[in-house]
């Protein structure tokens, strides 16, 4: 187990017509922190200063007790040294090595001791045991990115940091890889940056949130305070937001071809699942897809019925986002007239509506 | 049944050390230029750029004198090696030595090539991954640009078997010392001797066909 350390950053730089001026302190290894903001907010950038890919034109960059970058003093470790490691958007795997030998790229020394994040256990993890032998080139978008989670976690970072690492996949890989991190963070305490323009997978995954805009700190807080706050939707360069719900799968699926799924505070009949013999799964459907009701609908074809209380109305282009307090926190996105004609405000009972069918699962 | 007299295959012998030794003499340069080409930048690169372009378009007689100047008996390095008891000019190895400094330009110019394709990102990468500078180079950048580089040299071997004007400056004209193809056939063709230099050009040309089938070979662009 880890201490808690902080990761300081004080950096300005300036390329043509953009400059990234930050002030952030991030407390590593309490859960994820995450930036967030849309393309070209600064947030690559300040990913790349931290890992020493870029040097900061002005400012200081400190993690735990030691300082990476100083300009006043000329400090500057150099990339190696840092013990940062760098999960792309794109996989960027070594295409004249096997998986294996990508893998193990960052190992130094006896890696056969035991360790929890050993690579036999990454490989195993991640479903990898099959791909060894493999050339790069010849793997799928999400098998390469599982390959290049797996040799930075490899590599036993003292800091991980993702970018994007989710943009290139399907939507079965963004799920099982989001999972992945939740594992990583919740089993081995890896401190973890995550640096999306997604606010579905900043939701689902982080606990602390960093807003960027045009290369300036916005705001900052924990993720569950983030969805109340205006500016978070404008963010969003129109992004249709899509709600991770986990699941426990308890029962077969019945005779008419669903299976019952228990979520926090709610359950959920999804498509059928038979390739999953038990255990939990990620479930995904879009805030436009749920239909609100203030009354309990009858006679109604959806299967999924839940109720629940705004907790916030927010506008979002033509249409307002309705976020519902259950036990855990869902988004609704419907018309402005519909808003007005049921009457949408926070505290009001409402019911929401999802059909079997606009529930994706992950895996 | 002997195609060539033991004094043709004598002389293609010694093309082929000559060049050989001042190719691989020439390749450690020829990578660290173009390395410094393809991947740093700073104000007076193009000087550096012009000047190793320099002996692809000075007549090789120039660059022999230029190496006659620099390694004769009058010169600071002529006179050391002097007394270690080496003289170098019109020997086998001032003729490596021309064939080596005229395909240097070449074998830079294919293996900057070669570098520059590759991703600046995996390097990147593979310092996030703990790996120092020189270990990217030997494991990432110099793998990746090994076709490159193994063109390159291909292209500076048959460039340097053709290599005249400089050798005969440097390094003279001794028969079965520094006499290598090129002039062989001069001087059959000054003798008379046309069929005999004939049979010599055959034999340039095959070997100069070996070099130009390896460098397309390697050149031709397939997955890793």
């Amino acid at each position: 187990m880890r201490n808690a350390f902080p990761l300081i950053l004080q950096i300005q730089k300036a390329f043509g017509a953009f400059a990234l001026d930050l002030n952030l302190a991030l407390n590593l290894n309490e859960g994820i922190n995450a930036l967030f903001g849309r393309n070209g907010s600064g947030k690559s950038t300040t990913l790349d200063c931290i890992a020493g890919l870029t040097d900061p034109d002005y400012g200081y960059i400190k993690m735990g007790n030691s300082v990476l970058f100083a300009s006043d003093s000329k400090t500057n470790v150099p990339a190696h040294m840092r013990g940062v490691r760098y999960v792309f958007q794109n996989n960027l795997l070594f295409p004249h090595m096997s998986v294996w030998e990508n893998i193990i790229y960052g190992l130094r020394g006896d890696y056969t001791k035991p360790a929890a994040l050993n690579p036999g256990a990454l490989v195993d993890l991640l479903d990898l045991r099959e791909l060894l032998e493999r050339r790069p080139n010849s793997l799928s978008g999400g098998e390469a990115q599982r390959v290049s989670i797996a040799r930075a976690v490899a590599a036993r970072p003292e800091l991980l940091l993702l970018d994007e690492p989710l943009t290139a996949l399907d939507s079965v890989s963004r799920g099982r890889t989001l999972r992945f991190f939740k594992t990583l963070r919740d089993l081995y305490d890896l401190p973890i940056i995550y640096v999306s323009h997604s606010l579905s997978e900043i939701m689902y995954l982080t606990d602390e949130v960093f807003v960027l805009e045009n290369g300036k700190l916005v705001t900052s807080g924990p993720t569950d305070h983030l969805i109340s706050k205006e500016f978070v939707f404008e963010a969003l360069d129109g992004e249709s937001i899509e709600n991770f719900v986990e699941a426990e799968l308890f029962a077969d699926s019945d005779a008419t071809g669903l299976t019952k799924a228990r979520a926090k505070g709610f359950d959920l009949w999804i498509p059928e699942v038979d390739t999953y013999p038990s255990g939990s799964v990620l479930l995904t459907f879009r805030a436009s897809d749920v239909l609100l009701s203030t009354e309990f609908p009858v006679s109604l074809s959806a299967r999924n019925i839940i109720r629940g209380t705004v907790a916030k109305v927010i506008d979002y282009k033509n249409g307002v986002m309705v976020v519902i307090d259950i036990e855990s926190q869902l988004i609704v996105e419907i018309s402005r007239s519909a808003s007005i004609a049921l009457d949408i405000k926070p505290g009001r009972e409402v019911f929401l509506i999802i059909k079997s069918n606009s529930i994706k699962v992950l895996g | 049944m002997h195609l060539f007299t033991a004094d043709e295959l004598a002389v293609m012998l010694l093309s082929i050390r000559v060049v050989t030794v001042g190719v691989l003499i020439g390749l450690p340069f020829a990578v660290g230029f173009a390395w410094i080409l393809a991947r740093s930048n700073w104000r007076g690169k193009w000087i550096l750029d012009m000047v190793i372009s320099l002996p692809l378009v000075m007549p090789p007689v120039v660059t022999g004198y230029a190496l006659l100047i620099v390694l004769g008996r009058g010169s600071l390095a002529g006179a050391f090696l002097g007394k270690l008891g080496i003289d170098f000019v019109f020997t086998w190895g001032a003729a490596a030595l021309a064939a080596g400094l005229v395909a240097l330009p070449l074998m830079a110019r294919t293996i900057e090539v070669a570098f520059a394709s590759v991703d600046v990102k995996l390097e990147k990468t593979a310092r996030t991954l703990g790996a120092s500078p020189s270990r990217v180079f030997r494991t990432i950048t110099i793998p990746l640009a090994a076709k490159g580089i193994l063109a390159g040299t291909a292209l500076g071997f048959a460039r340097g078997l053709g290599e005249f004007g400089a050798t005969i400056v440097v390094a003279g004209n001794i028969p079965g010392r520094t006499q290598t193809l090129p002039l062989a056939i001069f001087t059959q063709l000054q003798t008379g001797d046309d069929l005999g230099a004939i049979r010599l050009i055959a034999l340039s040309f095959i070997l100069a066909l070996v070099a130009l089938i390896i460098h397309r070979y390697l050149s031709v662009r397939r997955h890793v």
